[in-house]
């Protein structure tokens, strides 16, 4: 075989050898270029399933951390709905709540990705099932057809899926406009809408159990601790000087007691970040914020997220002031800032 | 040795010889996500009121799951009487988040009048973006004859079903015409509201304007260094088009357009909404030696945006490959990705510190398809970015676009699937 082929391009002219030689290569390439392709869809492929279990750790993480924390009805639902379309790139998320569990009339208690002006102010469903979805193949289960078309002409989007807590009421609706970065909902996508439904059953169970709580408190809950207040001259903010640190453990286990936030002060550093101060309503004087686990100082990049930590964690609605790190009035807290601080690089170089 | 260390760390951490953003840049920077609009914008403004108290100019970029006349009211909220220029953005990056949900807010505010763009605008793209070009490019010399960089930002999507988009080349092409002799060089990008290319807005005028363009001219003590970070490399050989009309493209070497990209597929172009299920890219080799060595640098690339079945053709993002030009198709590589996004903002890094100047600020416009979720990386490209420039004092702001406007080879061109990487710096 080799001889006759040898014999073959032997007798072929330079011109006819070369136009095969090129044919040949350009097959080969287009092979090994669709090799390629292929190769790489199923590494993309695997990527994209590695990123989606990291979105839905993250998910049930986050949403872990906002149950357990939120200080408001709202709150929670605004955190819950913006986590959900944050992780899941989701297009619409609605939490929703009968007003009477069981009454099949449900309200919009919180609207990511619509405009609540948009929405109805009742939603009545026929049947309400505990878990259905819809994608344009499907709609599961066969019983929740009716439901799934009316929720789909709500939120304008065909493929939604819904979760239903029975006992509280509460539910959890969201839709996707699929794409080349989203999918169509299916049964895998049964996770995503169940851990929200269930972190933001937690914590309407938490807040109502604070509630009770406050009810039954019949005197005000201020602990006498009496600590040395650092006197302030004229300008000075006071500093709690016999506990100058407070941990954001303290501060939810305080505010579940029916404490809270009396003042905020933020100090900004050399580097860009900020520590926080709080002057609660428990003690007295301004108190450096520490870690949940007293770990080390608490700090901010961004002031944004600072300020949607007090607003959304505390409920705190007061003014805040930022203080640089030159402002005569923040001496007090430079030197609380600076002791600790020194006190967790020693921690951290040990 | 590391104890010592820290600790001067930490003295330094409150030395009153400070410098801060809001001491000494002259564009402050803000970043906000969340679904409540107004106060969203309200707070990012307010965030960027800590440094600026009243900026001659606000960029503002907002994620498509904003309301954008709610935004604009949050952030007139804090700045009533500040203009505001920017868009819609299917994500928003910025040096203290970036994220592609659609919640994000980024916002960026011009100190000083010395540094701050004149805005030229138009929202005539739907009765051709060339004329609409040509008028830009003519206001835009009537207000800076003399500047040496424009930003340019258009609203990419022309219609939604079948999906259309705006495409950049002309408006370019009709800018640099309207403009005539020594046009400046031009950096920009094609905003969007998601990454579904479903709708996009520009801010101008106090408004939300559809089918629009705005042309921001820089004083000429104001220049840009410009990175282009690419990520493509051929994978066919050489295809010649035989039938393209405008930016549908029937036939390569013959044969129906997409029965020859799907033969490298192992799925459907297109899905049942039409759109693409995958990355596609047509490659045309730019330098006249189309055998001689290249790098991705040495093409210019355009996305497949859809399909018609019917016709078996592909429609790109860009109508400006003709009949007898050679193409390739072109894979994401998205280890080369990474590692030119972190070459790049070395570079970008390196050559505003050899500047002579001072930087600015840094616009990074980055192609939504370069997001992981559509490019399945297992990092974040803009992340890595970040991770280089974070640092450093210059701001940034960048948005997740539709097409990239930078100069290639002496002159602005549209770009797919690329970052581009813009360094705003005042010449002293």
């Amino acid at each position: 075989m080799k001889t006759e082929t040898a014999d073959v391009d032997t007798r072929a002219s330079p011109t006819t050898l070369l136009q095969k030689e090129v044919a040949y290569y350009r097959q080969l390439s287009s092979r090994l270029g669709k090799d390629l392709v292929r190769a790489q869809h199923l590494l993309d492929s695997a990527n994209l399933e590695i990123r989606g279990h990291e979105s839905r750790r993250l998910l049930e993480r986050e949403l872990s951390l906002v149950a357990a924390t939120a200080i408001s009805l709202p709150a929670l639902c605004n955190r819950i709905a913006d986590s959900v379309i944050e992780h899941t790139l989701c297009s619409r998320v609605l939490v929703l709540a009968e007003d009477e569990p069981g009454s099949q009339v449900f309200r919009v208690l919180e609207a990511a990705g619509a405009s609540t002006s948009e929405l109805p102010q009742e939603i009545t469903l026929a049947r309400v099932p505990t878990f259905a979805f819809a994608n344009s193949a499907r709609r599961h289960p066969s019983t929740a057809t009716e439901t799934l078309k009316r929720l789909g002409e709500i939120l304008g989007l065909p493929s939604v899926m819904w979760s239903y807590d029975t006992e509280t009421g509460f539910a959890i609706l969201m839709a996707t406009a699929p794409g080349p970065a989203v999918a169509e909902f299916d049964a895998d996508d049964e996770d995503a809408a169940n851990v929200a439904l269930e972190r933001l059953v937690d914590g309407v169970w938490r807040l109502r159990s604070r509630q009770r709580h406050e009810t039954a408190l019949s005197a005000p809950t201020a602990s006498t601790q009496t600590a040395s207040i650092a006197a302030p001259s004229a300008g000075m903010l006071a500093i709690d000087l016999g506990t100058p640190t407070i941990t954001e453990a303290d501060i939810v286990s305080e505010l579940q007691r029916g404490g809270h936030i009396a003042e905020v002060a933020v100090l900004e550093r050399r580097d860009e970040e900020f520590v926080i101060f709080v002057s609660p309503s428990w003690s007295k004087g301004f108190r450096l914020l520490r870690k949940f686990r007293n770990t080390g100082t608490r700090t901010f990049k961004d002031v944004m997220r600072l300020l949607r930590f007090v607003r959304d964690t505390w409920g705190y609605r007061g003014s805040l002031t930022v203080y640089t790190p030159d402002a005569l009035a923040a001496n007090g807290l430079i030197s609380v800032a600076q002791s600790f601080e020194h006190d967790r690089t020693e921690e951290q170089a040990a | 040795m590391t104890l010592a260390r820290n600790s001067a760390t930490t003295r330094g951490i409150w030395s009153t010889r400070a410098t801060r953003i809001a001491a000494d840049s002259d564009i402050v920077t803000a970043y906000a996500k969340g679904s409540h609009t107004f106060e969203i914008a309200r707070q990012a403004a307010a965030s960027v009121a800590l440094g600026v108290q009243q900026p001659t100019l606000i960029m503002l970029f907002v994620g498509g799951k904003h309301a954008p006349e709610e935004a604009l009211r949050g952030v007139a909220r804090v700045f009533p009487d500040v203009p505001v220029v920017g868009g819609s953005a299917a994500g928003v990056i910025s040096k203290t988040g970036f994220g592609y949900s659609g919640l994000e807010i980024g916002m960026a505010a011009w100190r000083r009048e010395s540094i701050t763009p004149r805005i030229s605008f138009t929202d005539d793209l739907l009765h051709g973006e060339y004329d609409a070009g040509v008028a830009l490019g003519w206001q835009a010399r009537a207000r800076h004859p003399d500047t040496s960089v424009v930003v340019l930002l258009y609203d990419s999507v022309r219609a939604e079903k079948p999906k259309q988009l705006h495409p950049a080349g002309p408006i370019v092409d009709g800018f640099y015409v309207g403009w005539g002799p020594h046009a400046p060089l031009i950096v920009g990008g094609g905003v969007l509201t998601d990454l579904n290319l479903s709708d996009g807005w520009i801010f101008a005028h106090g408004g939300v304007h559809r089918h629009a363009a705005i042309a921001l001219s820089f004083p000429a003590s104001v220049r840009a260094e410009t990175s282009v970070l690419r990520a493509c490399q051929p994978v066919s050989a050489f295809m010649a088009i035989t039938r393209i009309e405008g930016a549908e493209l029937f036939e390569l070497d013959g044969q129906p357009a997409l029965e020859v990209v799907e033969n490298y597929m192992t799925q459907p172009l297109i899905n049942a909404a039409g759109q693409p299920t995958r990355i596609m890219t047509l490659g045309n080799k730019d330098d006249g030696d189309r055998f001689a060595p290249a790098t991705p640098n040495d093409y210019t690339n355009r996305l497949i945006l859809t399909a018609n079945r019917e016709s078996k053709s592909v429609i790109l993002f860009e109508p400006d490959f003709s009949v007898g030009a050679y193409v390739q198709l072109m894979a994401n590589d998205p280890a080369l990705m990474l590692s030119e996004a972190r070459r790049g903002a070395q570079i970008a890094r390196q050559a505003t510190q050899s500047s002579g100047g001072r930087p600015l600020l840094r616009l990074y416009i980055d192609c939504a398809g370069r997001a992981s979720v559509m490019s399945g990386t297992t990092d974040e490209e803009a992340g890595i970015v970040l991770d280089e420039l974070t640092s450093g004092p210059v701001p940034l702001l960048g948005f997740y676009s539709g097409v990239e406007i930078a100069p290639v080879r002496g002159r602005s061109r549209p770009l797919d699937w690329t970052g581009v990487l813009t360094t705003l710096i005042e010449t002293t």
